[in-house]
């Protein structure tokens, strides 16, 4: 699919069918990210004392009830919701995408899991419940950016060098360079 | 047609007025919205501190339930002790089980009035902040007071690292 990362690199786009895709991606990384800076910042809002956007629902049925008064209970829900909250300005203002997507799959997918496994609601696989389409959504971008996680695919891959810290800075640099070949 | 650059500008725009509208979407939700009893948004433990501070510590049952009962909330045992306005109760709590929405509370209250001093175990179950459902199990304490009680000996509830 042509969907570009290139957001900045004057590419001129199209009406046609990849443009309508692209546009749908992008209608998914912003809508992901409104979701989870939403949901990231009203729990956080209470940690300061302030008040939520709006109350954390704690589940219906008991499996549920358990695994999210524990989370807040011990404290990693506040985690999960910074991760929530930093992920989602990424995705919203494009920056650093992959790396967003690839830390939001495991809290996408304890969203997805609570809503659909401890809550015993089967029916919500085909609905349009954010709580479901957030792991679709993950799943479907982090394919259209798969070009970004190749290089740690690799099933052979040898240990790096110290040398490679310098190629830090490389993570700024123009979009239409190769990824990680910035200053070689 | 358009650049990416624009594109991406646009994208940023509409990102920002989607939150605003995911964020009003979920503040006016009618699940939540306009509740202002003083559990909600609480934890499942505080909710039923605040209720048995009420109950038990200020004697105000009728208010209790007016502030953390819902309209179609459950007192199995309605007869149970405690079930009416009193004079503040005086209730050394001994243990707390919490697990999710359920909370179990293991309590000691001291004798009042013509009621003598009790070993209560109040269960509850709460909801967005609410309490939906309550049972209660009493039976008077085997000593003059609850200090005195047989249920009084402390035991190891975990809560902090064994000495030694």
């Amino acid at each position: 699919m042509a969907v570009t990362t290139r957001a900045v690199a004057g590419t001129t786009n199209k009406l046609d069918i990849w443009f309508l895709g692209k546009l749908v991606l992008i209608f998914f990384r912003i809508m992901l990210g409104a979701w989870m800076i939403v949901s990231g910042t009203s729990h956080l809002l209470t940690v300061f004392g302030f008040t939520p956007v709006f109350p954390q629902p704690l589940g219906n049925l008991h499996p549920s009830n358990v695994m999210l008064v524990a989370l807040l209970e011990v404290g990693l829900f506040d985690i999960v919701k910074t991760i929530e909250l930093v992920v989602g300005l990424c995705l919203v203002f494009n920056i650093f995408v992959p790396l967003a997507l690839a830390a939001a799959l495991p809290v996408s997918y304890m969203v997805f899991h609570n809503s659909i496994a401890l809550n015993m609601r089967y029916d919500r696989l085909f609905s349009t419940y954010m709580a479901v389409w957030c792991l679709y959504m993950n799943i479907i971008l982090l394919l259209a950016y798969i070009r970004y996680y190749l290089p740690m695919l690799r099933m052979r891959a040898p240990m790096g060098r110290l040398e490679d810290f310098k190629m830090l800075p490389s993570i700024f640099s123009d979009p239409d360079q190769e990824p990680g070949k910035g200053l070689r | 047609m358009i650049s990416d650059k624009r594109l991406n500008n646009i994208s940023v725009a509409l990102g920002l007025l989607l939150t605003a509208y995911v964020a009003q979407d979920l503040h006016f939700n009618p699940r939540w919205y306009g509740d202002k009893g003083p559990g909600v948004g609480k934890m499942p433990r505080e909710v039923v501190a605040g209720y048995m501070d009420t109950a038990y510590g200020r004697g105000q049952v009728a208010q209790a339930a007016k502030l953390y009962y819902t309209r179609k909330t459950i007192d199995v045992t309605p007869d149970a002790p405690y079930r009416s306005d009193s004079a503040p109760l005086k209730s050394t709590v001994r243990q707390v089980v919490a697990e999710g929405l359920n909370v179990v509370v293991h309590h000691c209250v001291e004798a009042s009035g013509a009621t003598a001093a009790q070993e209560v175990v109040d269960m509850f179950r709460t909801s967005n902040g609410r309490i939906v459902w309550r049972k209660t199990i009493a039976q008077p304490v085997n000593g003059p007071n609850c200090a005195a009680s047989g249920l009084a000996r402390p035991v190891d509830l975990g809560l902090k690292p064994a000495p030694g």
